[in-house]
Order: structure tokens, then sequence, then C-alpha cells
């Protein structure tokens, strides 16, 4: 199949993806309904309101939260040249979480009695707070795992892989041992960090998502040619020209902050980060903006259509995003650890 | 070749763990010459042709066109000097025009766009090293011999004029061993590209190169034209085996008498 032919069946593709997370659901809106919300008002208030509260966010928030995590995943993979890792792997979603933790723990009642902080508007603070302090936490495991690297263990793929899962595991323990000191019912919150979902997803999500993801994009563009001289090790992108170690912190931040600002509001959802990029190179090239452009087409087109089977799998209740990528993606990784030994 | 010295390495040393790995090598290249590093392994010629690219530091000074290596801001240094140096880890399936096109980098800003004339710039580097047949074949799916053709090409897109080269013929049969080395003394003569190669071969040093530098130890023993350098007293003692030098073509040849004796001891020894 030609390039352009693939590109444009991407596009069509996550169209048709978006189109039909729209029309399924627990509700129901029939095709000519949805169609009258899109071009015009909705035909009545009840329509009105699954619509634009609960189907349109949800998609939305769903198509970013895909576009993030495959992009995240495919610089991750660039930067530390090692096709086996994604935010979940690396550690970065367990940083994440434990700053949400860490976020989660300051702003619960007793807490802030305790200590007499009182905020004026508790909601929006917390609601800023939260994000803030899961990138900070996904810095925090950033650096954690190069440091782990660099001091004792060296560059080989293994050794990322395992320092990766090392700093995942321990953030991990931690974030839920403070979720059980914040709350009553940690369990729950434990079981949303783990699993991932996007049954919360809400309008604002995707606005605090949109700007995030774009800028993420544009820079890791603009910085594309760059990156693509990594691809024969550093010492080739040095003599090229590439300031390899800004371009790599660059890189890592904007992994930090796309995977913060998911795992803030949607938990921890894995494996996204290691499959699409994965299949965008075998489709399109290993190029970084043909790579990034092929992982934000395919990876929100993914996510919306896992969302799709996670509402409508299970009659009467949905299952958690995170299980279901949990499962294709880890026979996809076992997939790709053959193919490499091969 | 111009008469005007551009490259100058003054003092250089490096020591890794007080182990002198370059002690005080202090040579100067004019603009279009070729510079064969010739010596043992271990000599410390990868080492030299790294301080004298700006990829390692060093004690001494390296001045390109009279500024200090280290002075140069890392994209003016890499418009100033290209390096072929062996690759061996590629991760991602990237092709060879993929390879090549890097070249480019340090000439582009962020910003700017892929021209008409890059991408006649690219045919022509792949047609000069001869894989036109094989631009969209994955880099690691060629050979050693056309991988190090393949970056060769991008060195020379990357059109710098001083050409840092590490065994640059290794991996290639004899009929490539001469057409790059043909190519890199053309570029010298003809574009006044400076050329700096480490090599093994003498005989083809001889050949191609105006001058060169025989390491041993870290330390630069010899120096100069190839009827200077190649003495087969020296030579004999820094490479631990009997040389020859006869003429040919008014240029040196070296052969080498082995003394034939066995080097492991097998007694006792059943596989």
């Amino acid at each position: 199949m030609s390039r352009q032919l693939l590109w444009m069946t991407l596009c069509i593709f996550a169209v048709a993806a978006c189109g039909a997370s729209l029309l399924y659901g627990a509700a129901e809106l029939s095709a000519a309904d949805v169609w009258e919300c899109l071009i015009d008002n909705c035909a009545s208030p009840a329509d009105t309101l699954i619509f634009w509260q609960i189907r349109a966010p949800r998609v939305a928030v769903g198509f970013l939260v895909g576009v993030g995590l495959a992009v995240a995943g495919a610089t991750l993979q660039n930067v530390t040249r090692n096709s086996l890792t994604d935010p979940y792997l690396f550690g970065v979603v367990a940083g994440a979480g434990l700053g949400a933790s860490v976020a989660t723990l300051l702003f619960t009642e007793s807490f802030t009695a305790k200590f007499g902080i009182s905020w004026s508007d508790p909601e929006t603070a917390f609601s800023l707070a939260l994000p803030a302090a899961a990138f900070l936490g996904a810095l925090f495991s950033v650096a954690l795992v190069q440091l782990l690297v660099a001091s004792a263990l060296g560059r080989r793929t293994e050794h990322l892989l395992l320092a990766g899962v090392a700093v995942s595991f321990m953030l991990g323990a931690f974030s839920h041992f403070l979720l059980f000191l914040a709350e009553p019912f940690a369990a729950n919150k434990v079981v949303f960090w783990l699993m991932g979902s996007l049954a919360r997803a809400e309008t604002w999500y995707a606005w605090v998502m949109l700007p995030v993801v774009t800028l993420s994009v544009l820079i890791l563009l603009l910085f594309g040619r760059q990156t693509d001289a990594l691809l024969l090790g550093d010492e080739s992108a040095r003599s090229l020209g590439v300031n390899v170690r800004l371009l790599r912190m660059i890189s890592l931040a904007i992994c930090a902050a796309l995977t913060a600002c998911i795992v803030s509001y949607c938990g921890g959802i894995g494996f996204v980060g290691l499959m699409i990029p994965h299949i965008v190179r075998n489709w399109l090239g290993v190029t970084s903006r043909t790579l990034i452009l092929g992982c934000v087409l395919l990876g929100g087109t993914f996510m919306v259509i896992v969302d799709i089977f996670a509402r409508v799998a299970l009659t009467g209740q949905e299952i958690p995003i995170g299980i279901i990528t949990s499962a294709i993606g880890s026979m996809f990784f076992f997939l790709a650890i053959r193919q490499r030994s091969q | 070749m111009s008469d005007k010295c551009v490259l100058q390495a003054e003092e250089v040393s490096l020591h890794i763990l007080n182990k002198a790995i370059l002690h005080q090598v202090s040579f100067t290249a004019r603009r279009g010459e070729v510079v064969g590093v010739l010596g043992p392994n271990g000599a410390g010629k990868t080492t030299l042709l790294k301080v004298l690219s700006g990829q390692r530091d060093s004690q001494g000074l390296v001045y390109w066109n009279g500024r200090a290596i280290g002075d140069y801001t890392i994209q003016a240094l890499a418009r100033q000097v290209a390096v072929v140096n062996q690759i061996n880890d590629v991760v991602f399936s990237v092709t060879l025009q993929q390879v090549v096109r890097m070249g480019l980098l340090p000439h582009k800003s962020l910003l700017s766009r892929q021209t008409k004339s890059d991408d006649r710039l690219i045919k022509q580097a792949i047609k000069a090293v001869g894989l036109e047949e094989k631009t969209q074949q994955q880099f690691s799916s060629l050979s050693g011999g056309e991988q190090q053709r393949t970056l060769i090409a991008r060195a020379l897109v990357q059109r710098a004029p001083l050409l840092i080269l590490d065994e640059p013929v290794n991996h290639l049969d004899v009929y490539y061993q001469h057409q790059i080395l043909q190519l890199l003394h053309d570029l010298a003569s003809q574009l006044d590209v400076t050329v700096v190669m480490s090599l093994h071969d003498l005989t083809l040093a001889a050949q191609y190169c105006d001058a060169l530098l025989l390491i041993s130890e870290g330390k630069l023993v010899a120096s100069g034209s190839a009827n200077a350098v190649l003495q087969p007293d020296l030579l004999s003692s820094v490479f631990n085996i009997d040389c020859h030098v006869t003429q040919r073509d008014g240029k040196p040849s070296v052969s080498f008498s082995p003394k034939r004796k066995p080097v492991l001891d097998l007694a006792g020894w059943k596989p």
C-alpha cells in the first residue's frame, strides 16, 4: 500500500472510530440524534446532557489520552534507543501516580485540618495541584531511572528496562502506602491508579489535556530531525551538531508532562505507548516526524476503539480501560521480545 | 593543497586512570591535505581522531582555522568537521537514504525545510560512494563496507572542510579500498577538504596520503612524507614485525616477513 493511502486510511479510521464512539453507550442515542447534536442543537435536553456531558468529553479525552501515551512512548523509545519501553514500563506512570497521591494526601480534610491550611476554593486548587504534582513525580521517576542507569548499570536495553520496572514498583508501593494513610476508601483510589479508566472523563479534562498534548507534539515535531540523528547513537548525533544531553532532557520532560496529565485524570493505562509506536514504525517508517504523526492518529484511534469495547463488552458495567490495554499490550510485548531475539 | 596551515594540534595529551593514552602529540596539517594516522592497535589513533574532532576533551589544544576546537558551538563545529566512525548499534530500521540525509542537520535550523537542492545533494553523495541501487535498504542490513560508504556519503552531504575518518577502508574489498581513498583524495585536491584518517594498510597510506603520522603508545614517533615516515627500522620496532620497504612508482611499498614461529603453545591442549 502506498504511503499516502496509508495516511488517508489512518485519518478515515480516526474519524470513524470517534463517530462510532459517539454512538455507543449505556443510554440510547441514535445516529440521527448524534448527527443532530453535532451540526445543530440536540433534539431534547436529555440528549444534550448525554451528548455534551458524557459522550463527547469521553471521546475527546479518550483520543487525547491515546495520542499522549503513544507519543510519550515513541519519544521515550527514541531517546533511550530502546524499542521495549513505554511510560508504564519506564516508571513514569508510577512517578506521576506518586505525585498525584501526594497531592491527594495534602488535600484530605484530616491533613489540612491538622496543619491549619485552608483553601478558598479547594476544588480548583486540587484540580490544579493534581497534574502539577503528577508532573513533578514523573520528572522525579525519569531522573531516578537515568541516575540508576548512569551510575551502576550502563545503557544496555535490559538494564534500562529493569531499572524502569524497579523504579515503577518502588514508587508504586510508596504511593499506595500514602493513599492508605490518606483515605478511608484508599483501595478504590489504588485500583483507579493501577487500572486506569476513562469513566470519569469530563469536558474540562479535555481542555487541560489539549494544550499539553498539542504543545508537546509540536515541540517534538520541531526537534524531529535532531531526534533522528540519535538513531545511529549519541556520538554520531553529537558529531552532527546535536546537543544530545539537552535534547534528551527536553524529550524526557515532555514525556513526563504528557504522562502526568494523563495519569492525573485517567490513572495508569499501560502498554499503549509500547504498542502503537511499534506498529507505526513497521507501517510508516522510523523517522521521528513520521513516527509522531503516526502515533497521533493511531494512538488516538486505538484508545477510542478500546474504550468502545470497554463500555459495551459487559452489559450493565464497564471494564476499566487499563485492563484491556494491558491484556493486549502484554501479549504484544511478548511478541516484540520474540521478534527481537530472532 | 594550499600552504595555509589550518589544523594544528599542540601538545595534545590524554590520561585515563593515570595511563597516558596520548602524550604530547603535536602536528599541523594544511588545507586540502590528506593525513594518514598509522600505528599498531591500541596506539591511540582513534583517541587522537576523537580529540581532533572535538568529541573528547584533552590537555593541550587543537586549532581549526585559527580557533580552538572547544570554542566552536556544537552546531558550528559540525559545519566544520565531519566524522566517520564505526557504528555498531543501530536500534531501529533506518534506511540508507535516511542516514545520508542526516548530513544536512548542521545546516538546518529547527524550522527549515528540505529543499530540491538538498535532495540532489543526497542523491549525488550516494552515487559518489556507489550505493544508488540500495537507497531504500535498511542500514543495519548493509554489509560493513556498505555501511562505511553510507557514512562517507553522509559526511559528503555534511560539506565540512575537515573530514575525520576512523579506519574508513576497514571491511572494504580491494576495489572499494582504492575507490574510497581515491574519492577522499579527490575531495582534498579538488574541493580543498582536509582529510585526517587512521589506516592500517601502510602501502595504501603511502599511496593516497600527503602526510603521515606514526603513533606508538600514545606518542608521535614520526611525521612527514611517506618516505620520511615509512622507514624499515622504525616500522619494525613499532609494529614488532620485520618490515621491508621498496619503492614503487616513487612511493614506498611496505611488506612484512613474519617470523613464522608458533604463537600458541598447544602442548597438552586437546579439544
